[in-house]
């Protein structure tokens, strides 16, 4: 199906927002370590992941484009804090610490391959091939961060508390990544996306595989409350907004 | 973007060299040969190339921290996209040339340790400040361009490894160079507001530019080392010469004015007046141009330039910050094959 009806648009709109917000903000903060990471080879590596992110997240505001008209830049760059739709934990401010920095990937890479795997089941054809084309790159982010899980969980003592202390910092946020955008069960029902069950219960099973051995253990609770998939954000995503926002913001109709 | 033949060199004393084998050298680079690793050098030629392909890597990786710090702030998806991956290839510059002179005998680590401690140094250039995005449109253009000029004759010299590894550099620094331009030229045909943001830049990058490719020559420039055994093949005034010939006219065609700059100790520019100097010389066919200020090139490479404490600080704090990620690493249980 490549035709949308009209009343699907803004839901549709809101959860490609989810995703879009998503990876331009995990390969924003990602992209800062370019320069600056603790070994040149992983260095190169990062920067390749984040420049992936940029490059999907711009993908998807094509995808929003095709849609309503409106120019990626604008969307990427031209909003007010509530209207960004990612969850909070892609911009949470690393601190330069590579443990926050392995960990945030890892809760993050995960969620998106297994979502993406859902998106390329849409019946929109687009979204479907698009997710479907993302999904592949996504599964060598997963291969990359299962590595350094088990780097750094199997390395030593120290790089093993160093990670644990991050994945526990990280998991109430990474919780928020599961709260549904709005709209997005008339997205199920009128047939656009297919549910295939609870995202939340198949990103567990998942990370569980991938620690399985490290000694490492995660703790997530089940998303409660409003946050960034509803425009609800905190004051580490106002600041790499802002930067984000920099530069454009100083005359945002002009080409850069 | 980077240089290395700028490092002030000079040759031990050869005497205790054997003159047979020193000759037989000698002539093989005058006659167009390379140098492999395990041939037969003198220890000079050795020392020497270890300095350059150390000062080069140095230099690639205090490079990507200027413009790294703008990835951030880049002001579209084109841009910042670019701008990653122009940082990251320096980086995958600086990991190529480590390779060239661990080959020489240093280990990586021994080098990003002195570099963190001040022992060797990088290029002077990455010691500039860059306030605006003006800044990053500049460095790429104008310093790339700079490094594309000097790199290109760097790829003729004598050291097997670290030719084979500039050619590969060079054709990556081409499309830096592009990409610098294209941000120059959507400036200089953008509003008022991003023309002066561009010509504010220029002239803070201007002289940096010109002073590029180091001091002037000496009278014996040709017989010194690097040239006499062709690590250098053209020298810095040449070079310099060069490049203005090439960058003048093309940043005045984009509206551009090359003025001559009195900074302050931050690098501020307190004035700017166009280059009294600045004309095409119909004799000799060269650019004519005021040369840059040659007193603050040599205050800001002994260490006293406007960002030489911060470049080192953040490159210090990278290294201390990832000692730990290296040591889990190397000498994890997982046994990884990562070496630094």
């Amino acid at each position: 199906m490549n035709e949308l009806d009209q009343k699907f648009h803004d839901p549709l709109i809101n959860v490609l927002l989810c995703v879009a917000d998503d990876k331009l903000f995990l390969g924003h903060r990602n992209s800062d370590w370019t320069g600056i990471a603790p070994i040149l080879e992983a260095d190169i590596a990062f920067s390749s992941l984040a420049q992936d992110d940029i490059a999907h997240a711009s993908a998807f505001y094509e995808l929003i484009h095709s849609i309503n008209g409106q120019n990626p830049d604008q969307i990427a760059f031209g909003r007010n804090t509530d209207a960004y739709r990612c969850a909070d934990i892609v911009a949470q401010d690393d601190e330069f610490n590579w443990a926050n920095a392995i960990a945030r990937q890892f809760y993050c890479n995960v969620y998106q391959y297994l979502w993406l795997q859902r998106l390329s089941n849409a019946t929109w054809a687009p979204l479907a091939s698009l997710a479907n084309r993302i999904c592949a790159e996504q599964a060598i982010h997963v291969d990359h961060i299962t590595t350094w899980m088990e780097h750094l969980g199997k390395g030593t003592e120290d790089s093993k508390e160093r990670l644990q202390t991050a994945l526990d910092l990280y998991a109430p946020s990474a919780s928020m990544m599961f709260e549904a955008p709005e709209g997005i069960t008339s997205l199920f029902e009128g047939g656009i996306l297919i549910n295939e069950g609870c995202l939340f219960t198949a990103w567990n099973v998942c990370v569980d595989n991938i620690l399985d051995g490290t000694g490492l253990t995660i703790a997530v609770a089940p998303c409660t409350g409003i946050g960034g998939r509803n425009g609800k954000h905190d004051a580490d995503f106002a600041h790499a907004l802002s930067e984000l926002q920099e530069v454009f913001s100083t005359d945002p109709l002009a080409a850069w | 973007m980077s240089a290395s033949a700028n490092v002030e060199v000079n040759a031990k004393d050869c005497a205790a060299e054997d003159p047979v084998k020193l000759a037989a050298f000698e002539k093989h680079i005058a006659e167009g040969g390379l140098i492999e690793p395990n041939d037969w050098m003198p220890q000079a030629y050795k020392s020497l190339m270890l300095r350059m392909a150390e000062h080069h890597a140095n230099s690639e990786i205090v490079g990507a921290l200027p413009e790294g710090e703008w990835i951030t702030r880049a002001p579209s998806l084109l841009r910042k996209l670019a701008l990653t991956a122009k940082v990251q290839d320096e980086v995958g510059h600086g990991q190529m040339l480590y390779e060239v002179a661990q080959d020489l005998g240093k280990s990586r680590n021994a080098m990003l340790r002195d570099l963190v401690t001040g022992v060797t140094k990088y290029h002077n250039c990455f010691n500039y400040p860059c306030p605006t995005w003006g800044d990053i449109c500049m460095i790429a253009w104008l310093i790339d361009g700079a490094a594309i000029l000097n790199q290109g004759t760097l790829a003729h010299g004598s050291f097997g490894p670290y030719i084979r590894t500039m050619r590969r550099i060079n054709m990556e620094e081409a499309f830096h160079f592009k990409h610098g331009e294209d941000m120059v030229l959507t400036l200089m045909s953008g509003t008022d507001q991003q023309k002066k943001m561009a010509q504010d830049a220029f002239d803070r990058w201007w002289d940096p530019s010109l002073a590029f490719f180091g001091p002037n020559d000496r009278p014996d420039e040709r017989e010194r080392p690097a040239m006499k055994w062709r690590m250098k093949t053209a020298t810095n005034d040449e070079l310099r010469q060069k490049f203005v010939n090439r960058f003048a006219p093309a940043a005045m065609s984009t509206g551009l004015v090359i003025n001559v700059c009195k900074k302050d100790a931050e690098g501020n520019v307190l004035s700017a007046t166009p280059d009294p100097l600045l004309k095409l010389n119909e004799e000799t066919g060269d650019w004519d141009f005021t040369q840059p200020d040659w007193d603050e090139f040599f205050r800001v490479i002994r260490g006293n330039g406007p960002c030489n404490k911060e470049r080192l600080a953040l490159r210090r704090f990278s290294y201390e910050q990832g000692e730990w990620v290296r040591h889990a690493i190397l000498h994890g249980a997982t046994n990884a094959t990562c070496n630094n």
